[in-house]
Order: C-alpha cells, then structure tokens, then sequence
C-alpha cells in the first residue's frame, strides 16, 4: 500500500528590495511554509484549504519534487524521494487548471511528447492517449493546433497531458480554477474514478464547496502552517467546513 | 539519450516547420546577398566612367619601368591580367600603357591632375623579379596614384587594386594608393577592399547575431512564459538532458542559418566587387574554409551566449532586451578595426573582438600563413567560451530562484 509521509517542510524565499517594499517588510526572506506534515494514504483524496498566499502551491510544488524545501523531507514508502527521484517523477502526475501548453503544437504531438520524457514505450503511450483523449472528449480536435482551440478545449488537453503517465499520485493545484461548469463537473467525477483506482490524491483550494465533495480528508492552512488537519467527516460533525476555516483565519487575524 | 532526442526533435519541428521562425532563420542569408549585390551595383555605377566619355576610350595608364631588370621583353603580369579584365567586362574600351623614368613621377602626377592620363603606378625596383624569382614570401610595393576628382580614374583604381591583390596571391603586396586632385598628392590607404574588410565584419555579424536574438529567447525564456518549463522540469528527464537536448537542437537550427548567410555571403562577394570579378578572383579555397570555420563556430559562441540570457530571462521580451547590449557590444567591436590595426595574432586572444578581426584579416589579407594562425585561435577560443556559457546554462537550471521564483 503506498503512503506519501510529508515530515516538517519548511520553504523560505528571498525578497528583492522591491518585494519587500511591496510586502510592507524589512525581513529578507518570506517564509512560505513552515513545520508542514500530512500523511497521504491510496485511495483517498486529502484536500488542502486555504487562502491565497497561504502556501499551499509551495507546499504542493515541493510534494511534487518541482521545488526543494529548505527542511524537511517528502517520504514514499518510508523513503525520502530524492533517493530516486527519476522514478518518483515517473509516479507523479502535477496537474494544474493554469494553460501551461505550447500552441505551437497539436494535443496529438504534445500528448506524445510529453510521455516520451516520462520514459513510455509507444505502445503504452498509445494506450493511454486513447484513453484519455477519450474519456475527456479531444479526439474530435487532437490534430488542430492548441493556439486555435477554445479555452475549455485547451483545459481538457492540459488535464489529458498531466496524466499522460498514468501517475500514482495525484497532486492538483487549484482543480477547478478556470474551468467552465461541465469541464468542473468532468474533473470531479474523473477525481473520484481515479480514487476509486487506489491512487493517492492531493488537491488544494480555496472551494469549500470542493473540499466538502471530494475529500475524505482536510487540512487548512493558514500562512504557511497547518492549522487543522483530519477526517472531514469528524471536523463536520459540530459545525461546517466554512464556519471552521473562518474561525481559524479570524484567530490567526 | 531518448530524452535529449526528443527534446532535440520537438526543438527542431518547432524552428523548421513555423513561417516565422523560418523567415527569422533564413532572411539573414537572403539579406545579406541582396544587400551585398545591391551595395556592388552602387558603387561600381558611382566608379563607373562618366556618360561624356564615348564608349570606345582608350584607358591612358603610365607606369614606371624598373618592375623588372628587363623591363624591355614584357609588360608587368599584372597588366595582362589587366587587359584581359578589361576585355571581358569592357569590350569596346582599350587600354595604352606608358612606360616612364622613376625620376618623371612627379611630372606625370601634374599630368594625371591635369587629366592627360587616368592611372599613374610606381613600381618598387624589380617589382616582378622579386616576386617570380623567390619561392619564400616577399614583401615588395605598388603605389597607385589616381585622380580623386575624375570618375574613370577612380574606377580604373578601384578594379586595379582588386586585380593586384588576386593576382599576386602567394606575395605579400603592399598597395599605397595616392588620391591627386588639385595637384595635391594625399597618399592614404584607401582601397575599396579596406573598405570592404570593415564593412562585411559589421553586416554579417549583425546579421548572424540577429538570427540569435530570433531563436534563443524563445527556446527557454518562452518555456517560462507559456509555463510549459514546469511541466518539462517536472518529467523524470535529468535537468542537463534538457540543456544539451535544446543546445543541440539551437545549434543545428543557428548552423543551417549560419550556411544560408555564408552562401548569400559567397555568392554577393563578386557582385560587391564588381561585375568582371569571380570568386577565385577575390580569395582562395584556404580563405573560404576558415571563414566557414569562422562563421560556424561564432554562431555556436552566439547560441550559448543567447542561452545563457533565455535561461535568466522570464520572458521572451526581457531576454530580448537583455540581448540588446550584446549587440551593441559587438558592434562596438566591429568598429574597433577601424582606428586600430588589429592583424596582431595577441588580438585573437580577445574574445568576441577577435571575430571581427579575423573576418576583417580574411577580407583584406591573401596570404594563408598568416591567416590559419589567427583564425585557428579565434575558433579555438569560440569553442572555450561556448564550453563556458554551456555550464553557466546548465547551473541556471539548477537554480529555483531563476528557474521559478523571479
């Protein structure tokens, strides 16, 4: 059973003197997260809540091995993942609403490029491109170029991309963001497929509508500490999710 | 190696198969031929004889009789090449030469003033037998004196110094060219291949140079833009398989570039020069290699040097920019040969500077012993410098703070 173990992250960042400025400080350095753990299990989908600018896309980046953190470690099965992070990479899939996709090209070639770099064999490539473009409806426009897509046309090939390698683990910053109301309704339902494979998933959002829908677990995150963390059902018993955060973000106010 | 190669090949769809970055690839070359030919044809119709001289003139030229010890069995070489120049351009003009006494020049450079002849050339003593008779190089000197004021004796210099520098290809010829108007003799060093040796270095590096700031930016700092940089960053693909993938992949698209603007470069020369001239007129297949050399692998310098300001870059446009000082530094450089001789092999040693030396020393020197030295340490000294920024890229990689953050 795989078990991503996040242990004590902490991320700082150096500010320019116009950063600084900006933010109203004289301190050199942000810290973005601070003593961050979770522990991730297969077959549930944790939910990170939080404002913007609470830390939850450096905690997400650093999760999926784009960034390293300062202190720390992210451990899967017990190992720290930069023991062997070509293969940890091979099992993670970051996904992102943000259009991150070169309109140059058509989602066909892209698809195909992208999992040529996660190390796939034609075949499986293959398999998979059939898979998603059809489970996400591009087939009708996998040979146009991305530039001439619409917005949601665009989002779908995004998402299709970041599964190209059938990951393991799941990490999805901001899962709705931008998406229309059918595409939103699409990446819910794709979630709990996906759960329901035994994947490890990690959202964050700001959506409690989302976190309340999807999650098994919850963690809020307020400044860059977690602040609350468990079972959404427990946390929910007494009062809702929104009144929870709000009386937390108000203490920490 | 799978991930540089299809880095590489994505790198390569993209450069040869969009409109636009094809036209920024292969324009310069284009460019750089009509401009040349077009720059030919002005200055060749400014030389040209004037329209009140009629069309079967017979070209006066003096020249003094001690080229050779006996300056009585032949004309100088020089002057048949001359004629027969002359005779393929020019049918209907003829040429007469007038042998004289070192001690007469300067009552000929009165005639020349006076328009009574068109060309005067002082030999130094046994010109030719110093040049036929020894096998090592000889250093030996024309003077050429012309009337500055007059078109066709401004035309028969321009193509006479041409001719002497292709025909006496294994020897070291200095030509001093005298411009004499108004009875005042001004000597000074200005033969239309000076000209040249200033004016190529400047156009063509610009031109190579803008091939860069057309394909680096987009190669990284684009990835950055688009946000398609993490995406890559996040594959199971080593960071330096990234670097050497898009390396690889610009330096092929800047060669192919690089060969279309050396062939516009090949091929406009004879119509810079003039329309009689050929290429084997103007250099030798040694010249031609090493500016090839020359031109390849300044281009490889460029790419790295555009690499290095993507990879700092957050955007197309800042890297753009950034590249905009680069520029000016070289054009800078390009004019330093102007106001300093630069033919010292210690100059090759300057980086970036030493590229336009040596286009400038291949233009105006014909002999190869002096040039491989120079043009060797110039790649040479390219390829250290492209090493270098190479592993400056790669170390931008590693950085979060410029990768991500900025």
């Amino acid at each position: 059973m795989n078990e991503l173990e996040i242990k004590n992250l902490t991320k700082k960042f150096k500010l320019s003197k116009k950063q600084q400025k900006t933010n109203k400080t004289t301190n050199p350095y942000l810290t973005a997260l601070k003593n961050f753990s979770l522990s991730l299990k297969e077959g549930e989908i944790f939910g990170l809540l939080g404002p913007n600018g609470a830390g939850k896309t450096t905690a997400l980046r650093i999760i999926s091995s784009l960034i390293k953190a300062d202190e720390g470690s992210v451990l899967l099965n017990n190992e720290d993942i930069y023991k062997d992070i070509s293969g940890y990479r091979k099992k993670v899939g970051f996904l992102t609403s943000e259009l991150k996709l070169d309109g140059f090209f058509t989602p066909d070639y892209t698809f195909t490029y992208m999992s040529r770099l996660y190390g796939l064999d034609e075949e499986t490539i293959k398999k998979n491109k059939e898979k998603l473009f059809e489970r996400f409806g591009i087939r009708s426009f996998k040979d146009v170029k991305i530039a001439d897509l619409s917005t949601g046309m665009k989002q779908k090939v995004s998402l299709a991309i970041s599964l190209c390698n059938d990951p393991e683990i799941i990490i999805f910053d901001e899962p709705t963001n931008g998406l229309d109301i059918v595409a939103t309704k699409d990446v819910e339902e794709y979630l709990l497929s996906l759960k329901d494979e035994n994947k490890i998933i990690l959202i964050s959002t700001h959506i409690f509508s989302i976190i309340e829908k999807l999650c098994d677990k919850v963690a809020i995150i307020l400044n860059g500490e977690k602040v609350l963390e468990g079972p959404l059902k427990e946390l929910t018993k007494e009062k809702s999710l929104s009144d929870l955060f709000f009386e937390l973000y108000e203490e920490e106010e | 190696m799978n991930n540089i190669k299809t880095i590489f090949f994505k790198e390569l769809r993209r450069f040869f198969t969009e409109p636009r970055m094809l036209a920024a690839l292969f324009l310069p070359g284009i460019i750089i031929y009509i401009f040349y030919s077009l720059m030919g044809s002005l200055m060749e119709a400014s030389f040209a004889p004037s329209s009140g001289k009629p069309s079967d003139y017979t070209y006066q030229i003096v020249a003094t009789n001690n080229y050779s010890e006996n300056s009585s069995d032949a004309a100088p070489l020089i002057f048949d090449v001359f004629d027969t120049y002359l005779s393929s351009s020019e049918k209907e003009n003829k040429t007469e030469y007038f042998y004289i006494n070192t001690s007469e020049v300067d009552e000929y450079k009165k005639a020349l003033a006076n328009h009574e002849y068109d060309l005067l050339i002082v030999f130094n003593d046994k010109f030719e037998d110093s040049l036929v008779g020894s096998i090592s190089q000889t250093k030996t000197n024309i003077s050429v004196y012309y009337d500055g004021s007059d078109s066709i004796s401004t035309y028969l210099n321009s193509i006479f110094s041409s001719l002497i520098d292709s025909t006496y290809t294994n020897f070291t010829v200095n030509i001093e060219n005298g411009i004499y108007i108004d009875g005042n003799v001004s000597p000074e060093n200005y033969t239309f291949k000076n000209i040249m040796s200033f004016v190529i270095p400047l156009v063509t590096i610009s031109l190579l140079f803008s091939t860069i700031t057309s394909i680096c930016p987009e190669a990284i700092a684009g990835e950055k833009e688009r946000g398609t940089l993490a995406s890559l960053l996040m594959t199971p693909m080593k960071r330096s398989e990234l670097v050497v993938g898009k390396i690889s992949a610009l330096t092929i698209v800047s060669l192919s570039s690089g060969l279309v603007s050396f062939l516009g470069l090949v091929i406009s020369l004879p119509n810079l020069y003039g329309g009689g001239m050929t290429l084997s007129n103007l250099f030798s297949p040694g010249s031609f290699i090493m500016l090839l050399i020359l031109i390849l692998t300044t281009l490889f310098t460029f790419v790295t040097i555009g690499l290095v300001v993507s990879a700092f870059s957050k955007t197309i446009k800042e890297a753009g920019s950034y590249l905009t000082p680069v520029m000016t530094i070289l054009m800078v450089s390009a004019i330093i040969p102007f106001a300093i001789d630069m033919s010292n092999i210690g100059f090759a040693f300057i980086p970036l500077l030493n590229i336009v030396s040596s286009m400038n020393l291949i233009i105006k020197e014909s002999n190869l012993d002096l040039i491989i030295p120079y043009i060797s340490i110039t790649a040479a000294m390219n390829i250290v410098l492209s090493a270098v920024f190479v592993f400056v890229t790669a170390k931008l990689f590693n950085s979060e703070k410029i990768m991500f953050q900025r």
